[in-house]
């Protein structure tokens, strides 16, 4: 619904009153989801700019050049409202909207990530049926399309128990001389609206997402589009054949908001105008209203800009692939988007009206009351065996194989690392290696917005790293509740600060992302709102292959280093919420220092040559990073933690499951040792912990000794316990 | 040498195989459902995997009902070689080309993982000189293997098993059956041997660096049969 | 017209005349021509109440026979299969040779007659949507209605025969109400019977005339139909002879485009697993549906095609079925197929 303001804007620049076909249009744009009106104002805090970018924020997809002009395009979004609501629709239309995104640029796509968070899935049976429907959704979408699904992340907290958080990643690949932009610069030429027939899927979809959920909200299942996966893969190989045959002047998938967004910002990009007639849409139902086509979010839908020299041979490509199409209009220099049905005015409204002259409302911030809460005590322990074990079997840090065999990870034969390790880890064209994160932790951006949200995006950095890789760019996703309500809104500024602040410290530059606010509802008169959710979206390269990280011990008898230094601080960690409920406290500070010498002295021991092995230290702290080592080729490992420092002076559980950033472990074989210790010597802090051993055990000298089975079956049941029975 | 690619609309394996094949110093050509005149200038074809008009109805249903797939028995009587991988074997069930029939899981789920499959004795010449014990992902949400009990009898009799889920010592057991396929069966031939149809990815085993090659052995068998 | 068949034999006669078999009904001979054709004799006389009362009628004869052609030719034209093919004169057709099945249907759109009768409603009631019913040819117990299940446990007709018999009939009179709109006729009700051929087709077949249809003028409601001989309002013979002069005054058939809808319902054999069947059951026994035995999932699949339900669409829809939408090792089929009423036609009766 418009406000106020936002109706007398259009009053004041229109002179006139809209009519219904326009009030759709801007009911439709200047949703939160389409203009972004609380959260562009932010923008500016990011840094942009790297010279490998080619393209930045703005369209689908944000281009990076790898060298040799290959350039690979990155997209992020979120599905959540849709998948709240029909999880299994809801997903695959996610999934089907970022891969139009990335083709949008004339991108082949090679892969896609999911981060998704639920509820309580040992408890809630909601929770249980959403994880198994997205992950169906997701699955059936992706594996039809033939991308393999290749990484992510999967969360569980109470705080997602009602408001689900789906967000979809994307990577594709694309020749420099091949790119395709989202714009309408060329007068006179047509615009070919093609693929999926138009129905009345999804009108007012951005409306909705940009709405709260409320018990109330299944009575809107129709806002909900249903993908076809079939439609979307023809789709893919023939817009992937125009792009091939240079025949596109411009081109961009139809998302929220339909067609009027789609030639609106194409022509708002280009500076131009455009003129449609609606009676050349292919319409599913023959009784669609003009303003319904205007709006409708049908999926596998693509609208290209053809100049008129090219579109006989368009037209026969599509033709051949037995694709519906229509010529549905051309382009402008009137500046203004038009659109008749059967000779009558639809609308006609000013672009930047449609596009940017929404008035910015105004968004107050308030630190929320939560983070003033009382100190806690943290219980003592009794018995760390249990505490581990409980560790390992809670469903953020165990296995998630129950999830990603359901995914076809291998089709296109270039995954080499795929889901289940630090990052994925794909092969190029021209040999080189990509690895990609997808991370947020939630429950430290919830703790705090600033430093959760910056050591959130360093963590997705160091899973790059550990992998061998040189972080190069990010997309983000940020999830939040309601910016109308003061605290939420804070959570949001503060987190998009941290996120800027990182982006310029470590110079890796943001290349798009999405913002999905509202994901917070009352249910039953209780405010339920999600943890804060920047999802980070990272890509590095490995130039050399033989430099991949491989993240679990390879050898007997290695030694095992810890880099960076244990700071203790148990606050936000998984061990406290998970063993003990916990969920408070002040976090670890993010610090950019630690972090680039930790990252330096991994780049060069590789570089040299000396690292078996590596894995960052992040959730469930360094038991949990070590266990998951020894896991894979079951080789064991022996602490002797004698020398310690940090052993001396911490308690077990602090040193044990204390998440402090910047701190990888990493393996290294004996005949290295020295010289790996020369090389880092007073530029990092590091210690030796210990080797690997022969017995599968993880041993602590006259502490702990525990069979690697045992933990390895604690790790691997957990999701699948509750999902198969 | 011309090898035909199918490439249905849903196909997505096309390009992998074609990869294979480059390795091997092969290029294939991408056959199209109304391409099926070309076959009569094929020496082979490999039917690759993916989801063939969606597998809606289902998988390979719609496939074998194209152009190509009507010429694809005069194409296997004349004594001409395809390889069916993944929903390439459903749609050779669904021809009748080879017997039997893939249909859900038992976990009722999309399964993609690396397993071991065992080379079963075979006469076949697409199946000489492979490792007895072979490491290769699936990829399938229809891949249990079904047939009646005379069915699979007259499989066992002819020989015409060509590979079953193993466990990496190669026993036959049933926890190293992924999806129920009765009797593990992976992969069958035609009495002749001169049809294969498997489940798991032979050109997804291929490639050192993906983790496996030893899939690859199909395809330089197939590429040596057409040059005898 | 009555024949012998092998559930039926009431009171037709049977002669032996040069060679040919001759059947005499109430008010048609039927002379078998050869193996696959009939000649078909539209007498004057005419009859009620299982031919208690019976009288003959000058011209009636070629004017129910002119009628018959007039109406079997425009069935046809909307693509139905009727047992009719030429005309040998006017008061004789010449027709394809088939068994006549020994139930026939009656379509009202308006309660009348034996309806009325039988329940003792008022006459003049329009019906939401077109009754079926369906009548045992047997004068001795005075052709008793009979219901579908009946008709096939008995084995009178068979399963599939009940389907098309009544997605045909609906059909014809969705055809049948428009004809006679256009000449400003009000149909009320009419009577089809049905024929086998040895292929095993059903064909339309006997006669469509005043005699087996109730008509009434649109306007005034005046009878123009065979009650005007039962209820002895007079002048018979005009008012049949209107009939056929306004049937001929018809210049273009109106526009109508049918349409059958085919349901089919495939299912896993028993014999086969069902994986997601069995996933369905535990989930709803864990639910707490303790009652529940066993699930089995199938799917479903509805076919529209732009025909009217015949032998032939049936044995098409058989085929998709077994060759295309399922797989006979593993699945089994049903189906169903219907006539498809108009858009317009639904919308129609919603809004009364």
């Amino acid at each position: 619904m418009l406000t106020t303001e936002e109706y007398s804007k259009i009053l004041d620049v229109l002179e006139r009153e809209p009519n219904k076909g326009e009030v759709a249009v801007f009911e439709a744009m200047w949703s939160e989801h389409c203009s972004y009106k609380s959260s562009k104002r932010w923008f500016h805090l990011f840094n942009e700019k790297a010279p490998y970018i080619e393209l930045g924020i703005g369209e689908g997809a944000g281009l990076i050049n790898l060298g040799d002009d290959l350039l690979v395009g990155l997209g992020l979004e979120s599905h959540n409202h849709p998948s709240a609501i029909s999880p299994y629709d809801g997903a695959a239309t996610g999934v089907g909207g970022i891969i139009r995104d990335i083709l949008s640029q004339g991108c082949k796509p090679i892969a896609v990530l999911d981060a998704i968070r639920f509820g309580n899935i040992e408890k809630s049976q909601h929770s249980q049926y959403l994880l198994e429907n997205v992950v169906r959704g997701i699955s059936f979408y992706g594996n039809c399309c033939g991308i393999p699904t290749v990484g992510g992340e999967v969360e569980f907290a109470p705080q997602f128990e009602h408001n689900c958080l789906v967000n979809a990643m994307c990577v594709g690949v694309v020749q420099k001389n091949k790119v395709v932009r989202s714009m309408a610069t060329k007068l006179g030429s047509f615009l070919v609206l093609y693929g999926a027939r138009t129905g009345r899927d999804g009108i007012h979809g951005v409306s909705f997402a940009s709405k709260d959920l409320s018990d109330k909200s299944d009575r809107d299942r129709p806002a909900v589009q249903i993908g076809d996966p079939l439609m979307e893969k023809i789709l893919i190989d023939v817009t992937l054949e125009l792009v091939e045959k240079e025949l596109l002047e411009g081109l961009q998938d139809l998302g929220g908001g339909g067609l009027s967004c789609a030639v609106s910002e194409m022509a708002h990009k280009g500076n131009t105008g455009a003129i449609i007639r609606l009676e050349d849409v292919h319409l599913r139902e023959d009784d669609m209203l003009p303003w319904e086509i205007l709006v409708s979010e049908s999926q596998e839908r693509m609208l290209a800009v053809v100049e008129p020299d090219k579109l006989d041979e368009v037209v026969s490509i599509l033709d051949k692939q037995d694709l519906t199409y229509g010529v549905i209009g051309e382009v402008t220099d009137n500046s203004h988007c038009i659109a008749y049905f059967r000779g009558e005015k639809i609308i006609n409204l000013p672009v930047e009206l449609i596009v940017d002259g929404f008035p910015e409302p105004e968004r107050i911030a308030e630190k929320p009351s939560y983070l003033d809460e009382e100190d806690f005590l943290i219980p003592k322990i009794e018995d760390i065996k249990h505490e581990i074990l409980k560790l390992l079997s809670s469903p953020n840090i165990g296995s998630k194989a129950w999830v990603y065999q359901q995914y076809d990870q291998h089709v296109q034969t270039q995954t080499v690392v795929p889901a289940g390790s630090d990052s994925a880890v794909l092969r190029l064209d021209n040999g080189k290696y990509v690895a990609l994160s997808l991370d947020c932790n939630s429950f430290m951006v919830y703790l705090d917005p600033y430093n959760g949200t910056a050591n959130s995006a360093t963590e997705a950095m160091r899973n790059l790293i550990a992998t061998g890789a040189k972080p190069l760019a990010f997309v983000d996703c940020l999830n939040f509740g309601n910016p109308e309500h003061p605290d939420s809104y804070w959570q949001f500024v503060e987190s998009i600060k941290g996120l800027g602040q990182f982006s310029h410290d470590f110079n890796i530059p943001v290349v798009g992302g999405n913002v999905s606010l509202y994901n917070e509802s009352f249910i039953e008169d209780k405010r339920e709102r999600i943890n804060p959710t920047p999802t980070i979206g990272m890509i590095g390269i490995i130039e050399n292959p033989e430099k991949l990280i491989k993240n679990n011990f390879q050898e007997k008898g290695t030694f095992v280093v810890s880099i960076g230094e244990c700071d203790g601080n148990l606050n936000g960690s998984e061990f406290l919420r998970n063993n003990f409920g916990i969920l408070q406290g002040k976090i670890s500070q993010y610090d950019k220092k630690n972090e680039e010498s930790s990252r330096k002295a991994i780049e060069n021991l590789n570089q040299a040559g000396y690292i078996k092995s590596c894995h960052d230290i992040s959730n469930g702290g360094l038991i949990t990073a070590l266990a998951e080592m020894t896991f894979k080729n079951e080789i064991g490992v022996k602490l002797d933690l004698l020398d310690n420092d940090s052993f001396k002076i911490l308690k077990p559980e602090e040193f044990l499951f204390a998440e402090t950033p910047s701190r990888y472990i990493i393996e290294i074989s004996s005949e290295y040792i020295e010289g790996a210790s020369k090389m880092i010597e007073g530029k990092v802090s590091f210690s030796i912990l210990g080797k690997t051993i022969t017995k599968q055990k993880i041993e602590i000298e006259n502490f702990l000794s525990m069979d690697i089975k045992q933990l390895k079956n604690a790790w691997k049941k957990t999701i699948s316990q509750y999902m198969e029975n | 040498m011309r090898i035909g690619i199918t490439k249905f609309p849903g196909t997505n394996n096309e390009q992998d195989v074609l990869r294979a094949l480059s390795i091997l110093d092969v290029k294939g050509e991408l056959i199209y459902p109304w391409d099926d005149k070309k076959l009569e200038n094929l020496d082979a074809l490999v039917i690759a995997g993916g989801f063939s008009y969606g597998d809606y109805l289902r998988p390979g249903g719609i496939a074998a009902q194209s152009p190509v797939a009507e010429k694809l028995i005069d194409f296997e009587k004349n004594g001409k070689f395809i390889i069916g991988i993944c929903n390439g074997f459903q749609i050779l069930c669904e021809t009748k080309i080879l017997p039997g029939v893939l249909t859900t899981n038992l976990s009722t789920k999309f399964i993609c993982k690396w397993i071991n499959i065992k080379t079963e004795n075979s006469q076949s010449p697409l199946l000489q000189n492979l490792e007895s014990i072979i490491k290769i992902p699936i990829a399938h949400y229809e891949g249990r293997y079904y047939h009646d009990s005379n069915g699979i009898k007259k499989i066992n009799d002819d020989d015409s098993v060509a590979f079953r889920y193993c466990n990496e010592h190669g026993e036959i057991t049933q926890k190293s059956n992924p999806n129920g396929s009765l009797e593990n069966i992976a992969g069958i031939t035609n009495t002749k041997g001169n049809v294969l149809g498997m489940m798991p990815h032979p050109e997804r085993a291929s490639f050192d660096y993906l983790g496996s090659d030893t899939g690859r052995q199909i395809f330089a068998n197939l590429i040596e049969e057409i040059k005898c | 017209m009555q024949i012998q068949t092998a559930n039926c034999l009431h009171y037709g006669v049977k002669t032996g005349i040069f060679a040919l078999v001759t059947y005499s009904g109430k008010a048609k001979d039927v002379v078998v021509l050869n193996d696959k054709e009939v000649q078909i004799i539209f007498r004057d006389s005419i009859s009620a109440f299982d031919g208690v009362k019976k009288e003959e009628l000058a011209e009636k004869g070629i004017i129910n026979c002119l009628t018959s052609v007039k109406l079997f030719e425009i069935l046809d034209e909307y693509g139905f299969n009727t047992h009719f093919i030429s005309k040998i004169s006017d008061s004789k057709l010449l027709c394809k040779k088939v068994t006549i099945l020994p139930v026939e249907v009656v379509c009202r759109n308006i309660s009348a007659g034996s309806f009325c009768r039988r329940y003792g409603f008022e006459e003049g009631i329009k019906f939401k949507q077109p009754l079926i019913e369906f009548f045992v040819k047997d004068d001795e117990h005075h052709d008793p209605l009979i219901t579908e299940s009946v008709a096939v446990q008995m084995k009178l007709i068979t399963d599939n025969e009940a389907i098309l018999m009544e997605a045909i009939t609906r059909a014809v009179n969705e055809v049948l109400l428009k004809i006679f709109d256009l000449i400003s006729l009000q149909l009320v009700d009419f009577k089809l019977e049905f024929g086998r051929t040895t292929e095993g087709q059903l064909l339309l077949a006997d006669e469509i005339s005043a005699d087996t249809m109730r008509l009434w003028e649109k306007k005034t409601g005046e009878k123009k139909d065979k009650d005007r001989y039962r209820q002895e309002l007079g002048d018979v013979i005009v008012h049949y002879k209107d009939i056929l002069d306004r049937l001929n005054s018809i210049q273009k058939l109106p526009n109508y485009k049918p349409l059958s809808t085919a349901r089919v319902i495939i299912k896993l054999r028993k014999s086969v697993l069902d994986p997601a069947g069995e996933v369905t059951f535990r989930s709803l026994s864990r639910k707490g549906f303790k009652r529940i035995e066993s699930v089995r999932l199938g799917k479903s699949a509805e076919i529209a095609f732009n025909a009217v339900p015949s032998s032939e669409l049936q044995t098409e829809i058989e085929e998709i079925s077994a060759k295309i939408l399922s797989n006979p090792l593993i699945e089994d089929f049903d189906l169903t197929i219907r006539h498809h009423l108009e858009k317009s036609e639904k919308e129609h009766v919603k809004e009364e």
